[in-house]
């Protein structure tokens, strides 16, 4: 296994720069997710790690090498692809034999079929090795296009969103047994992904980019307690933070934080880490303010000072839980509760914020204060 | 009856009428092509008395007569016995299988190449080589003439004719095989080739292994065309073909003289010409419709 160094890479289309100065490390057995909206760069990151897209600008290295030259098929990498890509003529057997069949001069007939055995011993598909691709079902294709991956060992596997087309299901599934491939394998593995919960349930690490630039990488507390800008903190989460056009007042020793709908004071701590970003905050500051769904307190009247009231719109019942839609002024808000809590439309209730979870972001810059 | 019940039954008694109108088009169209082939075949098996009973104009009944007779091969026996057509035979199928392997061979390189390359110009490229395809065969026929001269291709030799008529027929089985071709390469989705480069393969090595068996339906099916194109072609055989490497279309046009028209003789040698690639068309029919409607649907 080995790391993989991404340093100041540019992928250029003609005239459109899909990534942009990308310096990123994968390290050695680490499962780095790169996550992002469609169009982001996090696949063309891929693809130029892979050696299928060339690299405008930068250098990527696959351990000590710097690859930037070398064709795929020499750089020790195996990738995953999204539509799996497993070769239709081919049986299931010969599919995940191909790579070493390639490489005939390491490996003998015997040691090709006790390889591709023990890797399908390991995905639980050694009962499909006579199969065509198109007898298999869309778990089992996939299932062989990562086995055709690990026959090799490779110093780094590549994903390039491998459960996206499975259904909800047995994507739920998958990322389990990925997770658990990853720890058993103890590889290098570099995946990409546009969905939150993927990233956030199997990587050790995650990178968001956004319209090809790194937005911030984390671990997935990290991403998801302390966002850096106002996409990452809107981009993870499920549903989604909300955000709130509001006014940081000075007035003295007090500090608050509010609009015409709401007030509330902020914390020693807070100001603390707002005078750490730099800022005088001798007046006032346009802010948006950033609270999580399940940040919020629900409760029929005012408990707290800094209480404020809010008009329910619509709920959503989920299991156990329940989104409820409420209106503050012009903003629509999402809130987390449980689903023993069922207002009614057009109800009046009164929310409290946990302010030791929320954020605030310039209103200009989007980046977080805090 | 309510306005969407009428509205309905209009709509279906509209598309019954087309139905029906389109059925008739078609077999209208079928007894068209297909009667002249099917006279032709049949006629080649009759003694020529038995060939030439026509019935009178009206008579629908004389049509039965059509199919009374006394099955002969003489006709075709005659082919080869007194007319040696055996030799032309051979010519045909040299010359039109080389030239197909050729056009298939280069045209499949080239049609990968302008399926997966990103070269500039691509669309150019292409519509260029498809337009010497439908040039008129006349059009080139004097420059080519020229050129096969000064190699000393005409001269009347069997092979160096042969050879003429092959480079002959690969002008213009290759762009068509090119253009055929290409649809097959871009119907393979690009993830299995990379697949095959992550897994090890080079660039040809993906192209042999993986994209060709892919293929393989599209490239019989070009070679069979290129093969029908080339078997059916009478101008550059008869110019350029000289009397040493003498084609069965050109052949069976001798049997027409001034003196004398050898209409059995000339039956039996169209059959000949068109039977084997009339089954042949049939055979790759799926894959001709699959080559000119590729693309058309995105997946």
């Amino acid at each position: 296994m080995a790391s993989v160094t991404i340093n100041k890479a540019w992928k250029r289309y003609g005239k459109i720069e899909a990534v942009k100065n990308l310096s990123l490390e994968c390290k050695d057995k680490e499962f780095l997710c790169l996550l992002g909206p469609s169009g982001c760069g996090k696949s063309s990151t891929l693809r130029m790690v892979a050696g299928l897209e060339q690299i405008s600008e930068g250098t990527i290295s696959i351990g000590d090498r710097v690859v930037n030259e070398l064709e795929p098929k020499d750089r020790d990498v195996a990738m995953v692809f999204e539509s799996y890509a497993l070769y239709p003529h081919k049986t299931v057997f010969e599919n995940m034999a191909y790579p070493l069949r390639l490489r005939s001069h390491q490996y003998s007939s015997a040691q090709i079929k006790e390889r591709v055995k023990h890797a399908a011993e390991i995905l639980e598909i050694s009962d499909l090795l006579d199969r065509m691709p198109r007898q298999l079902s869309g778990g089992q294709r996939q299932r062989v296009a990562i086995g055709r991956a690990i026959v090799r060992d490779p110093q780094v596997f590549l994903m390039d969103e491998p459960i996206s087309h499975l259904d909800a299901k047995l994507r739920t599934h998958m990322r389990g047994e990925l997770k658990h491939l990853h720890k058993e394998l103890n590889a290098t593995m570099l995946y990409v992904t546009h969905d939150q919960l993927e990233a956030m349930s199997m990587a050790d690490r995650i990178a968001i980019m956004n319209l090809g630039v790194l937005q911030q990488v984390g671990t997935p507390d990290e991403i998801f307690n302390h966002p850096v800008n106002e996409f990452v903190a809107g981009f993870v989460g499920d549903p989604p933070m909300n955000f709130i056009n509001c006014r940081l007042e000075v007035m003295g020793d007090q500090w608050y934080l509010g609009n015409s709908a709401f007030k509330i004071g902020l914390s020693p701590e807070m100001r603390k880490s707002l005078e750490k970003n730099g800022h005088a905050f001798d007046r006032s500051l346009d802010v948006r303010l950033g609270v999580r769904p399940e940040n919020f307190t629900i409760s029929a009247k005012k408990s707290t000072e800094d209480s404020f009231q809010v008009e329910v719109y619509v709920t959503e019942p989920l299991g156990e839980d329940m989104i409820v839609d409420v209106l503050l002024q012009e903003n629509k808000l999402k809130l987390k509760t449980r689903i023993e809590f069922e207002p009614k439309m057009g109800d009046k209730i009164w929310l409290d914020i946990n302010k030791r979870k929320m954020h605030l972001f310039d209103h200009e810059t989007t980046k977080a204060y805090f | 009856m309510d306005k969407t019940e009428l509205v309905s039954r209009s709509q279906k008694r509209k598309k019954k009428i087309l139905g029906t109108l389109t059925y008739i088009a078609v077999i209208v169209f079928l007894i068209w092509t297909i009667t002249p082939l099917f006279v032709m075949v049949v006629s080649s098996f009759k003694d020529l008395r038995e060939a030439f009973q026509i019935p009178q104009v009206g008579d629908w009944k004389g049509v039965i007569k059509f199919f009374q007779f006394t099955p002969t091969t003489r006709h075709y026996v005659e082919l080869f016995t007194m007319e040696d057509f055996r030799p032309f035979i051979i010519n045909s199928l040299i010359a039109s299988i080389s030239a197909s392997i050729i056009a298939v061979i280069l045209g499949s390189l080239a049609a990968y190449g302008l399926a997966r390359g990103r070269i500039p110009g691509e669309e150019h490229i292409s519509f260029w080589i498809i337009s010497c395809r439908m040039a008129p065969v006349v059009a080139v026929m004097v420059p080519l003439y020229s050129i096969f001269s000064g190699l000393g291709l005409l001269e009347a030799y069997r092979w160096r004719n042969l050879l003429c008529l092959m480079l002959a027929y690969t002008t213009f089985s290759l762009p068509f095989a090119v253009w055929f071709l290409r649809s097959f390469f871009e119907d393979i989705p690009t993830e299995i080739e990379e697949a095959a480069k992550v897994d090890g393969c080079s660039n040809f090595r993906a192209f042999w292994d993986i994209i060709l068996p892919l293929a393989k339906p599209g490239i019989v099916a070009g070679f069979i065309l290129c093969m029908i194109l080339s078997w059916n072609d009478f101008i550059f055989a008869s110019v350029l073909g000289q009397q040493g490497a003498k084609t069965l279309p050109v052949a069976t046009s001798e049997l027409h003289s001034t003196v004398d028209i050898k209409w059995g003789r000339i039956l039996a040698s169209g059959t000949m010409l068109c039977v084997p690639m009339l089954t042949l068309g049939l055979l790759i029919k799926k894959y001709l419709v699959q080559g000119l409607t590729m693309g058309a649907v995105r997946q």
